[in-house]
């Protein structure tokens, strides 16, 4: 072969791979993207607090539970209630779970990288990599994680996996569900409405539409860590 | 002297170390060789790849797959554990057998499920 064929010879191939990369020819459609951003708004003033949410929640994603230990009673959304000291205040519910920062302090602080923030901005565990360190847990400023301390007997829910003795869990939006095109069970078991769910990049979804009235507010917003998860009427 | 006993050690480590092949082939469990598997395979369907390619490398598949669809989202409904439901029904009769056999103890069934033939505990509240 002539320096001159292989030269062309190279510069062919070059151009077949930079034009066609493998990987997005296989799964093309099916991967995250990062022209996606998921977000939630809850709007506390039509939440009662009934605990609807943090149930379904429990039962859809095999939360560890315990009711009769504290520590070892896990949660993946909790109902926190909040009331002023002045006297004939009223008592405000507000559900909090992982609020899927842009900039995940956990995600920095985990040593073995099992923690990471998906293209489409959802905070995740790869449970299979997590070694149950909880420098996440103390890294989170929400208190979003929990970690499984006792063996998780049985399924609620055999379609999704349970998290392992030793290996911290958290909300991950319900990923396996926004896969497959649903909402997440939060979402869909509120009656009153109260969660809205959607793409935040997109102008016209409800999620943008109630954030761009202006009267959403974040938890912790001094942090600035991006969190994803907004509140009316905070 | 030192010599004769270090010949002697040497000898009862020899009988040590041959004593079970020595057992073995007194009781004749040499000749019978492996038992075969009591594997309980599907009557009839087609799996993803051929049986020669599964048996070496199904869990080098399914731990490829897995990472793509924790990280990507690549949720493909061939290369899941879910999918291998389908044919093999049953976890006790086909993967926990062979599982057994060969000694290897895959952490896979502490978090996914996969239904066994036996009772077990379901429907947590």
């Amino acid at each position: 072969m002539k320096r001159r064929d292989f030269l062309k010879l190279g510069g062919i191939v070059a151009a077949a791979s930079a034009v066609t990369p493998a990987s997005s020819l296989l799964y093309a459609g099916k991967t995250t993207t990062s022209a996606i951003k998921y977000g939630l708004v809850i709007d506390l003033t039509k939440c009662d607090g009934c605990g609807e949410c943090a149930t379904a929640c429990r039962i859809a994603n095999n939360v560890a539970t315990s009711p009769d230990n504290e520590k070892i009673n896990n949660y993946w959304l909790r109902i926190a209630r909040v009331k002023s000291k002045f006297p004939n205040s009223h008592e405000q519910a507000i559900p909090l779970m992982c609020m899927h920062c842009d900039n995940a302090p956990c995600v920095h602080v985990c040593p073995v990288k099992a923690s990471f923030v998906r293209k489409d901005g959802i905070v995740m565990i790869d449970k299979h990599r997590c070694i149950g360190c909880r420098y996440c847990m103390i890294a989170c400023p929400y208190k979003a994680r929990s970690f499984v301390f006792k063996h998780n007997e049985g399924f609620s829910n055999p379609d999704v996996p349970k998290t392992m003795h030793g290996v911290v869990e958290k909300c991950d939006f319900c990923v396996t569900r926004i896969d497959s095109g649903r909402m997440p069970v939060c979402v869909e078991s509120c009656k009153k409405g109260v969660m809205s769910f959607g793409n935040l990049f997109d102008p016209e979804s409800q999620v943008s539409r109630l954030i761009s009235s202006g009267k959403v507010h974040r938890v912790r917003e001094d942090l600035h860590l991006g969190a994803k998860v907004y509140y009316l009427g905070l | 002297m030192n010599k004769l006993i270090a010949i002697f050690v040497v000898l009862i480590f020899g009988v040590v170390l041959l004593s079970p092949f020595v057992v073995n082939a007194i009781r004749g469990g040499m000749s019978k060789g492996v038992s075969k598997l009591d594997i309980v395979l599907p009557s009839s369907g087609k799996c993803i790849k051929d049986k020669e390619y599964m048996r070496a490398n199904h869990m080098d598949l399914l731990k490829k797959e897995r990472v793509k669809a924790v990280r990507d989202g690549v949720r493909t409904n061939d290369y899941s554990l879910k999918n291998c439901q389908t044919c093999h029904q049953k976890r006790d009769e086909f993967c926990d057998r062979c599982h057994h056999f060969v000694g290897v103890k895959p952490e896979c069934f502490e978090c996914h499920y996969y239904p066994t033939g036996k009772k077990e505990c379901k429907g947590r509240e």
